[in-house]
């Protein structure tokens, strides 16, 4: 059997699908005092290489954050598919920030209207999911890092667990 | 100026779940969501603690936290800095938080699983609003400010608790289309509330009671708080379960069916209370989800307080000057057939021809009526005496006479065409008999 190597090792199939189906995605870093800093993200792809994570967000959203990635590069995303509760949380050390390419924005157009059909369950209308993803072009951050540890946090008896690489 | 906490309530309603992220000693940041970030001043916030999660560990290590909001309507949203003081394991706020997480956990499928375990107190260091496309919100159907002023003045004219009642809950109906609502009145020494007026209803439901600590009505007068819910939870109604849970209090007025909606969406209760002291409880519900907010939450506790006052200054004028007192009539011929009254002292209950009329207070008050209509032929009756009557030697009956009264009152009107207590003046009535009475008082031997 081929070993397994990079990202496939930390989230299963199942759990890289979910980060990039389209759910709700927030980063947090902080500062050098432990002040923790948070945005809201709006798409997650895995980078060609499939070692990192490629997180996109709004520049202007983002200024404290972005502020301390780049000083720490210490970063915590949480995905949530908002219908179910399913909740994964990713955390790295080396985050920062990378060339939007092509395959980024294709991935934030997708997750657009992915993410609009899965809050359009819970009663949320197309126009409240475009103003949250609404984003002038030149905007367009992404972050890049390689997942050091993942947690199971869907709310109920196991949230928080932390999840085994694979061997 | 900074923004306030005030000004984004909209998005502490838990229709979205807030953001919180923290960070360890170490300096690994950590992100979760949170069911409730719940208003509780202008200048502090309570978290949900609903799991024993990482966010929980690290506040406690560096009480630093940022907290991620977003408006359920127009899309705005807002970045927070907190810094965590202190948690709650009960108490007002606490229970407040617990009713509603309790319909958010309903709403989102969750019920069992989010469970309150305490309430995060958090001071706001700051809050800034996120760069955003965002929508207009509409304006509310109704000036929350001028229908309080129109609504206040109308209360301070009225003369008696009964129509210092209607016009509260007519008056919620009509600027505020509150189209259900209720008062209902405190009995601390039975822990318990009785409903004196109601609105809204096929059934008045007067005479119904809620015992502390159960539904909405019941723990706003326990903790007296307070108590918003913004969906269903069946926990916090009066459905069968709950009503089940009563029948063990014999005692409590069980026979008289509690008129609320079968399956409301949002329940709000508010404490009317003179200084620390409860005197009865407004109850609104709506068949609508997240029908009530914050500001309808404020104006309710704005109104609560004027009721009280009135309440109690309504209760220390009751007495009637003996001037205004009416000329002692011979009571009307009475004609039909005998109105047979069967009154139990165990628990003064009364039945009229065997149907369930009322117990407690206001049962022994109208035997006591009818036993002096009987005896003396008196028909007219002062609060004054009532007070005084050793026989009616009951606890708390000074404070609560007159509304135990219009309960009288209600429930003869809705039960009975043949026995009516009329108000004649300033705490005067008249007992009113149209039909020959046979009075069949029924110890525990018989």
């Amino acid at each position: 059997m081929e070993a397994v190597s990079g990202i496939a090792r930390l989230l299963s199939p199942d759990n890289l699908a979910f980060i990039q189906k389209g759910v709700s995605i927030n980063v947090a870093s902080r500062d050098v005092r432990r002040v923790p800093s948070l945005t809201r993200a709006l798409s997650c792809r895995v980078d060609a290489d499939g070692q990192r994570l490629r997180i996109a967000l709004s520049r202007s959203q983002s200024s404290d954050l972005l502020r301390d990635i780049e000083k720490s590069g210490a970063i915590a995303v949480v995905f949530t598919e908002p219908s179910t509760h399913r909740t994964l949380q990713i955390k790295g050390a080396d985050a920062g920030e990378v060339t939007a390419d092509t395959a980024d924005r294709a991935c934030l157009e997708h997750t657009r209207a992915a993410f609009g059909a899965e809050i359009g369950k819970l009663g949320f209308d197309a126009a409240f999911n475009t103003r949250l993803f609404q984003l002038a072009p030149d905007d367009l951050v992404v972050l890049a890092f390689t997942p050091q540890t993942v947690f199971q946090q869907t709310p109920g008896p196991n949230a928080g667990a932390l999840l085994e690489p694979a061997p | 100026m900074t923004l306030s906490l005030n000004l984004i309530r909209p998005c502490l309603e838990g229709v979205i779940p807030g953001v919180i992220a923290t960070c360890d000693a170490s300096g690994v940041p950590n992100v979760s969501y949170v069911s409730q970030v719940h208003y509780v001043d202008a200048h502090q916030l309570a978290l949900s603690f609903q799991f024993f999660n990482k966010t929980r560990q690290n506040m406690l290590q560096n009480p630093q936290l940022t907290a991620y909001v977003i408006d359920p309507v127009t899309t705005a949203r807002y970045r927070i800095a907190l810094l965590y003081l202190r948690t709650e394991t009960d108490g007002p706020l606490f229970q407040h938080m617990k009713a509603k997480l309790a319909g958010i956990a309903s709403h989102t499928g969750m019920s069992g699983i989010f469970e309150l375990r305490g309430a995060d107190i958090c001071r706001v260091l700051q809050i800034e609003k996120v760069p955003g496309e965002e929508s207009v919100r509409l304006p509310p159907d109704y000036n929350w400010l001028s229908v309080l002023r129109g609504l206040g003045e109308r209360l301070a004219r009225q003369v008696d608790l009964a129509s210092l009642f209607e016009e509260l809950l007519g008056g919620l109906a009509e600027s505020v289309a509150i189209r259900h609502s209720m008062i209902l009145m405190a009995e601390p020494a039975g822990r318990k509330l009785y409903t004196v007026a109601t609105h809204g209803y096929a059934q008045s439901g007067v005479g119904s009671e809620i015992p502390f600590g159960a539904g909405v009505i019941g723990v706003a007068a326990e903790y007296r708080v307070p108590i918003r819910i913004t969906h269903m939870a069946a926990e916090y109604g009066y459905g069968n379960a709950v009503r089940a849970g009563f029948a063990q209090d014999r005692f409590l007025e069980t026979a008289i069916p509690f008129p609320g909606l079968a399956e409301p969406h949002s329940q709000m209760a508010v404490p009317i209370l003179e200084g620390e002291q409860l005197l009865a409880v407004l109850y609104v519900e709506s068949a609508q989800d997240l029908r009530f907010s914050y500001d309808d939450e404020d104006a309710l506790m704005v109104l609560a307080r004027q009721l009280a006052r009135q309440i109690v200054q309504l209760q220390q004028c009751q007495d009637a000057d003996t001037e205004s007192a009416p000329p002692a009539t011979k009571p009307a011929v009475q004609s039909g057939r005998r109105l047979q009254v069967r009154y139990f002292p165990a628990n003064h209950s009364i039945f009229l021809d065997e149907e369930y009329l009322i117990k407690g207070v206001a049962g022994a008050i109208l035997w006591r009526l009818l036993t002096a209509f009987v005896q003396e032929q008196r028909t007219e009756f002062s609060n004054r005496e009532l007070r005084l009557d050793k026989h009616l030697n009951l606890p708390d009956i000074d404070d609560n006479l007159e509304a135990r009264l219009i309960l009288l009152q209600r429930r003869l009107a809705e039960k009975s065409c043949a026995l009516a207590v009329v108000k004649t003046g300033r705490g005067r009535f008249r007992l009113q008999v149209d039909r020959p009475v046979q009075l069949l008082e029924q110890t525990a031997a018989d």
